[in-house]
């Protein structure tokens, strides 16, 4: 499959990371090229230089033709205008855009978006690890 | 009417300033700490500070109830989720986001925000209006008929300067329906003299275009 990663903080270069190890054709994109460094010696996937919303960094990384695309920067705004671009401008069907602000762990879906939320995962996790089931004692 | 206005440079200000002096209720919403000290000096009561993009702050503010809400930060991907968040999650009957940078347009427009305002487009097409005047420039074309209503400025090398309207050679199936000068709209007759720097607007077929040129502004060509 080829997947198009936007963002290379400690969560998008974990993304490309894993899945260029389980065999995918991976590309990252991120505007600063020394981020590219988390990616560590062994990514065999490709780089893109340029903000994720550009179109035309965008059609460099071969998002036309991704299966799916994972939008993973640590800024909502910039989540949101590159998510509408991937789906409006580019027709991907998978998009998955990271979550930053629990505020719009609601809001995101609600604009058509399919979010994954770093805090609420966290939270339901714990929740489903107590004894009571997760309701408060 | 109570017009929300998120983002409070020079855009968001002089907006918010020119609104206030036609009587509307308005707020402007700043992130920067200084920037709102700078706006509440300005401005008195009306300055919120607080993240536009965020539902909570939005609804603070009264999202939920303006008429209007503008989205005129410095950056495009804030504009365009807080004007979405206004549309689709607020239901505000009007947006309106400043674009910053026009190749983002397409997607402004797809993601149904009102109305964008892009300054470095209006000035572009300023420009290309003002450099195109000296060209035959197309106001009108008709789809059937092959015909168009067009524009163009008498220049000083067109054999039409100083002429009359009855002496000039115009290509053939054209009609000269209205002459600017000094502000002013003449409705021309034979007897009209033609001046340098008059703006004449003209019914042509289509391929008189080249003709017009060379008749009435050869120094473009």
């Amino acid at each position: 499959m080829k997947i198009v990663v936007i963002g290379c903080g400690r969560i998008g270069a974990h993304v490309a990371r894993d899945l260029a190890a389980s065999g995918h054709q991976v590309c990252v994109v991120d505007p600063d090229a020394d981020s590219f460094g988390r990616l560590g010696e062994g990514f065999v996937g490709q780089t893109v230089v340029g903000p994720g919303f550009d179109q035309a960094v965008l059609e460099q990384a071969g998002v036309a033709r991704a299966d799916a695309v994972a939008v993973l920067t640590n800024l909502d705004s910039a989540n949101f205008m590159v998510a509408r671009a991937v789906i409006d401008l580019f027709g991907v069907r998978r998009v998955t855009v990271r979550v930053n602000d629990p505020e719009f762990s609601t809001v995101f879906p609600e604009l058509g978006l399919d979010t994954v939320n770093v805090p609420d995962l966290v939270c339901s996790r714990i929740r489903a690890g107590l004894p009571t089931g997760g309701e408060g004692a | 009417m109570y017009v929300l206005i998120v983002g409070g440079g020079k855009v968001g200000l002089n907006l918010a300033r020119t609104l206030l002096d036609k009587g509307h209720e308005v707020t402007v919403l700043e992130q920067r700490p200084a920037r709102v000290q700078t706006l509440e000096r300005l401005l008195g009561e009306t300055v919120a500070r607080g993240n536009g993009t965020l539902p909570s702050v939005l609804d603070a503010v009264g999202c939920a109830r303006a008429d209007v809400l503008a989205a005129v930060t410095g950056d495009d991907a804030t504009n365009l989720l807080i004007a979405v968040l206004g549309t689709r999650h607020f239901g505000v009957g009007r947006t309106i986001a400043r674009l910053n940078d026009p190749r983002n347009e397409l997607l402004f427009r797809r993601s149904g925000v009102d109305a964008l305002v892009s300054s470095s487009t209006i000035l572009a097409e300023l420009i290309e209006r003002e450099v195109a005047a000296a060209r035959v420039r197309t106001i009108l074309s008709f789809p059937s008929g092959g015909a168009a209503i067009v524009q163009v400025d008498v220049s000083p090398r067109s054999p039409a300067a100083g002429a009359l309207v009855r002496d000039i050679a115009w290509p053939s199936g054209t009609l000269l329906v209205m002459v600017h000068r000094d502000k002013r709209v003449l409705v021309p007759g034979g007897a009209t003299g033609l001046e340098v720097g008059d703006r004449l607007v003209l019914v042509a077929p289509a391929d008189a275009e080249e003709a017009l040129q060379a008749l009435l502004a050869p120094d473009a060509e």
